[in-house]
């Protein structure tokens, strides 16, 4: 019964336009678009194009600071690796020049050594030598000694024996026997 | 500076010569040898005189004997000297008395000395035993 009663008063409409519905009017429709239009206009002439460069100059230094972090980047991961590299040549250079200096200072010492022994030889060869012509000199002298007291002793006997005469007499057959020589 | 050869041939020169006195001579080699700071050369300086000496035809010689020489004996050493150096050479001989070489003689010329003493043939004769 409700329904019915529905249904018979919607389908009793008067026939009325949608702008006349909504109160549109198609004058200031359009006056409001050139408005727009114009707006947009001005807004893309004036402010628009400034604000694009504004935004791509701040996008172009941004991309170049994020190159510049880049290549920074890349040259202290270059810089690092060739700190590691000298690092490392340093090192090796370091160990040959101890391992040089280890192997001279041995050399060093060994001559050193070496050195000390030969002179130490020699200062035994040397005192051997003199003890050898010391004991040769004290031989001799000893002799000469013992040579000059037998003849002293001898001649204190000969002294008697040999009277002026018989020296003359020696002396001449020396000069003899010289002679025939 | 002269050398002392030089000193020695011009002392030898002099000698022989008799330009200068003796005495001066000795005056003047030693003064030499004192300017000279040789003092220790004189023995050297005499030597080398009496070579120049003996080269120039004058021999000087020095006669050791345990008793003193007879003119024969010194005779004889003279002729054993001019058979060495010549027979022209003048000899001049000094004698020495020294009882320690027992007996013999010993002769120093300006070349040498010859020991004949007996003193040296026991030391020769002791030195063979001894080895």
């Amino acid at each position: 019964m409700i329904l019915l009663q529905f249904a018979s008063e919607s389908s009793a409409p008067p026939p009325e336009s949608v702008t006349a519905t909504f109160g549109i009017s198609w004058q200031a429709l359009l006056f409001q678009a050139i408005t727009f239009l114009l707006v947009v206009w001005v807004l893309k002439k004036f402010v628009v194009g400034k604000i694009y460069s504004v935004i791509d100059a701040r996008e172009k230094a941004i991309n170049d600071g994020l190159a510049q972090a880049a290549k920074a980047k890349e040259e202290l991961a270059n810089a690092e690796s060739e700190i590691d590299a000298i690092l490392n040549e340093a090192r090796t250079q370091a160990d040959v020049v101890v391992h040089n200096a280890k192997k001279e200072s041995a050399e060093i010492i060994k001559a050193a050594e070496d050195k000390a022994s030969a002179r130490a030889d020699a200062i035994m060869h040397d005192a051997e030598e003199k003890l050898k012509l010391d004991v040769a000199k004290a031989r001799q002298a000893l002799e000469s000694e013992t040579a000059r007291l037998i003849s002293e002793v001898s001649g204190s006997i000969l002294r008697d024996k040999i009277t002026a005469e018989k020296d003359q007499k020696l002396i001449m057959k020396e000069l003899e026997k010289r002679r025939e020589k | 500076m002269k050398s002392r050869t030089k000193v020695a041939h011009f002392a030898a020169e002099a000698l022989l010569n008799n330009t200068i006195p003796r005495d001066r001579l000795v005056a003047m080699l030693a003064s030499w040898l004192k300017d000279t700071k040789n003092t220790r050369q004189s023995s050297y300086l005499v030597q080398d005189i009496a070579r120049q000496l003996a080269h120039s035809g004058y021999v000087f010689i020095t006669i050791t004997t345990a008793h003193p020489i007879t003119l024969q004996t010194k005779s004889s050493i003279v002729d054993y000297i001019h058979s060495y150096y010549g027979a022209n050479v003048t000899v001049e001989t000094k004698e020495v008395i020294n009882p320690a070489i027992i007996g013999g003689v010993q002769i120093d010329t300006p070349n040498g000395s010859l020991d004949a003493s007996v003193k040296r043939k026991l030391i020769q004769i002791i030195k063979g035993v001894q080895r």
